[in-house]
């Protein structure tokens, strides 16, 4: 196991407030592998990313039975421990990646300063020589033809898929063992979305690189992850490999959530409504107890106001008391 | 870009022009005669006025009087000073360098303390630190210049007696002037206790320094603090800290650089804030610069001084506001690319 | 019918109600707000506060001490000056001329500044370009230098040197209402409203104003603390209101011959000014603080 989460709270604390984001979350992660993790817009996908590379602001509270890196426990550590441990192992990439880069920096000056120090091997004279190889070999690496121009170019002279691609060299200038890549595509035109992906895709298997793909777009994990997590209001609702979960569905949130996306094999009447869950997300401040999604659950009864334990079935971890597709 | 400087360019013209006309306007809506404005010559004969008169066209059209004042504002003649007699423009040349020289002090002290502990509070937002350095700034702030040299003065030069009141220099070193700045002055001259001097002159420096210096600082503080703030919230910086660079080098790299660009354009109104400061701080310490002649013109209803006064500061003050714009321009990338579409 | 909705029981305070709540939860500030409100108050009602006339001179009792010290007396609580008038109610009287005028000052200047700047922020071409170019040169002006040169023009006195104050702060209030008003007018929302058929006035008045109606509060905030100083500026370099006058800045001018028999001169009417002008400048960021806070 490269990354196995147990139980994970990320509690914000305000004067008059005190809410669990993220509610009891696992999520476990084999090395080598792409891992998608879905959900809607604020069910705590970014939030898990942030509480994972411990780059959340002091409001935040993160707990957790257990957080192995590597079956080294994050959360024991001290922080200077653990942040060297995630700056040596885990690199993140960020949605709108235009905005993540200096502005007023070049793209090579950027790349330049996150090549480490110790793989550099010449002198002092020749280390800008040296860096600069190093860097356009990076460019070269994700697919970046004119490196030299982008070397030169301010980052707002970029598009967004070049963007995205130079802070995936980023990222991969140290040889990370995980990549974290929270709504990589975001607001991406398709053609170059696919490209993003697929040059993820190219770097797991060439540089056996996990990868962590957080995104609301169901379409590109089941294209290019082997497994999923699907949260719901910060509940881990089920997990597996995606191909199983495809099959047999074990909750009814994730049942639902592949039925909402049309298919063409479908014959779907004229003018006849698409398949969704009726209601909608609960705001942080009235989040239900028990299985958040009960008051939307076409399968609630009264059990479900207590929060589910989590089974593991055939290779499948749910949490729910009623699940589907299961003879009892 | 060349279309971008010719824009400033034009701007540049047309404000001098319009400062130009300001000034031209104001001999007319002074009391007083036009003539006797325009040049500074008091006791005339008949002979003499008509003759000025002619000279000045004050008989033709106003814009064939503007024409004129023009031209002899280019030639550098503002008229004489109704109370010394001299050349405005020679006066001027006078007292303008210890302006500078006192200024410029003023503005590295601002540089050296605003900029670090505006970036010391702006990094560490919401920690004590910040709240002691926000909250003396806005308590700095809020003391009027004046009262400030007069405490400073009541405590440091007569309570304690450490500094002196007022001046540049004892009276009893005299130093030739070659270029005004005092402190160059001493160097250049062959006095043999050139050591003893600089001491002097540097404790007549501190007050006025200090005083001046306040009020720009706490400026400069407040804006680099909100613009820390406003870079430490962005994208790139979160994605900095998950590359694995240091607080320091994230800070050095990349904090300081997007930080100080927006604050280069509001140079200007720093400069601003420094210039009425040092008319202020020239007054109350004596100081022989461009403030306390130009209060003493008020006092003596010496109009040529004041109108002189006026334009060429102004003029200095939108010079300054325009190259602050351009130099703004030519450091940051992201305002050259809205410039090249 | 029963309300099945259970989430709609709790009401979102509106945004004035949040940008007060904010600043009300502010201690400092509003610590700051009850110090302005009583400098208003004294304003106001300075004749009756006003133990004493500010003129009244008791030759009995020349530059007497305030009253803690031991040469003191209570019946003066600050003191007297050379002349023998009483400190605190000069200060009283003198709070009626520098901060209560600068209030009005600062007032008619903004109601002149806003529809010049609403004007300016929507005209377009040739007119905008050259009223900008005039805007800017008299921005680039500093404000005291141009107060002194007006106050050259028109001669010294406390007067004209409301009218100079008034004049120079208008260009500021047209500058931040101009840019204002542009911001606003490339906006969605206009956009929206003008599909829907509204005139530019109809947008001004009721889309654009009540989106900017904040940056004007803080500009004013700002005119106010400009205003007090450049009054007292003037009146301490002895151009604005006349030596004698309970102006805050002229007492400190007139104090400077006396620095070295009675501090207390120098010190009183400048802590007294220094605690108006750093509740006014506390006010005005904690109004932008709530703002701020309100839009996060």
């Amino acid at each position: 196991m490269l990354l196995d989460v147990r139980n994970l709270t990320v509690t914000l604390k305000t004067e008059n407030l005190e809410v669990n984001a993220i509610d009891k979350m696992s999520l476990s992660m084999r090395e080598g592998s792409i891992h998608g993790l879905v959900g809607e817009t604020g069910s705590g996908k970014s939030l898990f990313a942030r509480a994972l590379t411990a780059t959340l602001s002091d409001k935040w509270e993160v707990k957790a039975d257990r957080m192995f890196w590597q079956g080294q426990d994050l959360l024991r550590l001290s922080p200077e421990q653990r942040g060297q441990i995630i700056h040596r192992d885990i690199a993140m990439i960020f949605q709108e990646p235009g905005r993540c880069l200096d502005p007023t920096a070049t793209v090579g000056e950027q790349l330049s300063e996150v090549i480490p120090e110790a793989e550099c091997v010449s002198s002092f004279w020749q280390r800008k020589k040296e860096i600069y190889g190093k860097v356009s070999n990076l460019l070269k690496k994700v697919g970046i033809k004119h490196y030299q121009k982008c070397y030169e170019s301010y980052p707002h002279e970029l598009s967004e898929g070049l963007c995205q691609k130079v802070m995936i060299a980023m990222a991969i200038a140290r040889r990370p063992k995980l990549l974290v890549a929270d709504e990589p595509t975001d607001a991406m035109e398709s053609t170059t979305k696919i490209q993003i992906l697929r040059l993820l895709q190219k770097l797991n298997e060439s540089k056996n690189m996990s990868v962590l793909l957080i995104t609301h777009d169901l379409d590109s994990v089941t294209q290019y992850a082997d497994e999923m997590t699907i949260l719901y209001s910060g509940q881990s609702v089920e997990s597996g490999s995606v191909r199983d979960l495809l099959k047999h569905p074990f909750h009814p949130y994730t049942e639902i959530l592949f039925n909402t996306i049309p298919r063409l094999g479908d014959d779907l009447k004229p003018k006849s409504r698409l398949t969704t869950l009726q209601g909608s997300t609960p705001p942080l401040q009235h989040l239900p107890i028990g299985c958040r999604l009960g008051p939307r659950c076409p399968r609630a009864q009264k059990e479900c106001v207590i929060t589910p334990k989590s089974v593991k079935l055939k290779g499948h971890v749910f949490s729910c008391h009623y699940p589907i597709n299961l003879e009892r | 870009m060349i279309v971008y400087f010719i824009r400033r360019f034009n701007l540049l013209v047309t404000t001098l022009f319009l400062l130009s006309l300001i000034s031209f306007s104001l001999a007319h809506l002074f009391p007083g005669d036009a003539a006797i404005n325009f040049s500074g010559q008091q006791s005339l004969t008949y002979q003499e006025y008509a003759k000025l008169t002619e000279e000045l066209a004050l008989n033709e059209s106003y814009f064939v009087q503007y024409i004129v004042y023009m031209q002899r504002v280019v030639q550098g003649d503002f008229g004489n000073s109704f109370s010394s007699d001299a050349s405005v423009l020679d006066d001027f040349m006078r007292v303008f360098p210890a302006s500078a020289e006192l200024s410029a002090y003023a503005l590295i002290l601002t540089a050296i303390v605003g900029l670090p502990l505006g970036l010391w509070a702006g990094v560490k937002r919401n920690s004590w630190i910040d709240k002691v350095i926000f909250s003396s700034a806005t308590i700095a702030n809020s003391i009027p210049i004046f009262w400030m040299g007069l405490l400073l003065m009541l405590l440091f030069s007569l309570n304690l007696a450490w500094l002196p009141i007022s001046g540049r220099l004892n009276l009893l070193y005299e130093v030739p002037s070659d270029t005004g700045i005092l402190l160059i002055d001493i160097a250049l001259s062959n006095l043999d206790n050139k050591y003893q001097i600089y001491q002097d002159a540097l404790r007549h420096l501190v007050l006025p320094t200090i005083t001046l210096a306040i009020l720009p600082t706490t400026i400069l503080i407040g804006m680099m603090r909100s613009s820390v703030i406003n870079v430490m919230a962005t994208p790139y910086i979160k994605a900095a800290k998950t590359k694995g660079l240091s607080t320091f080098q994230i800070i050095r790299k990349h904090v300081f650089r997007n930080a100080i660009l927006p604050i280069i354009p509001q140079f200007g109104l720093l400069f601003n804030t420094l210039m009425t400061s040092t008319m202020i701080t020239e007054f109350i310490f004596s100081w022989p610069g461009i403030g306390h002649w130009l209060i003493e013109a008020i006092y003596q209803r010496d109009y040529p001084v004041i109108q002189a006064a006026l334009l060429l500061v102004s003029s200095f003050m939108v010079v300054i506001n325009v190259l602050s714009d351009i130099v703004h321009t030519l450091l940051n990338p992201l305002v050259r690319k809205e410039i090249n579409g | 019918m029963a309300n099945n909705d259970i989430y709609n029981e709790i009401q979102y305070p509106g945004p004035y109600q949040l940008a007060w709540a904010k600043f009300r939860a502010d201690h400092v500030s509003w610590v700051c707000f009850c110090i302005v409100i009583f400098f208003i108050i004294v304003a106001i009602f300075a004749p009756l506060v006003a133990p004493y006339s500010p003129t009244e001179q008791n030759t009995d009792y020349v530059l007497l001490p305030p009253s803690w010290q031991n040469a003191g007396d209570v019946h003066f609580l600050l003191g007297t000056d050379d002349l023998g008038r009483d400190v605190l109610s000069r200060l009283i009287y003198g709070t009626q001329i520098t901060f209560g005028l600068s209030l009005l000052v600062a007032l008619a200047a903004m109601v002149v500044g806003l529809a010049l700047g609403a004007l300016a922020g929507m005209s377009k071409g040739i007119r905008a370009s050259v009223f900008n170019h005039l805007l800017d040169t008299i921005l680039s002006i500093p404000s005291l230098l141009l107060a002194i040169v007006i106050v050259a023009a028109l001669g010294p006195g406390l007067f004209n040197t409301i009218w100079a104050v008034f004049l120079v702060l208008i260009p500021q209030f047209v500058h931040r209402t101009r840019i204002a008003v542009q911001n606003e007018f490339k906006k969605e929302y206009v956009t929206a409203a003008r599909l829907d058929g509204a005139n530019d006035f109809q947008i001004l008045i009721s889309s654009v104003f009540p989106n900017i109606i904040e940056t004007i509060i803080l500009q004013y905030s700002l005119a106010v603390s400009a205003a007090m100083l450049d009054v007292a500026a003037l009146g301490f370099l002895g151009l604005g209101a006349q030596q004698g006058s309970p102006e805050w800045g002229a007492m400190l001018a007139g104090s400077i011959d006396l620095i070295y028999r009675a501090s207390w001169l120098a010190t009183l009417p400048g802590v007294t000014m220094f605690l108006c002008l750093l509740s006014v400048n506390t006010v005005g960021h904690g109004l932008r603080n709530a703002l701020k806070q309100r839009s996060e």
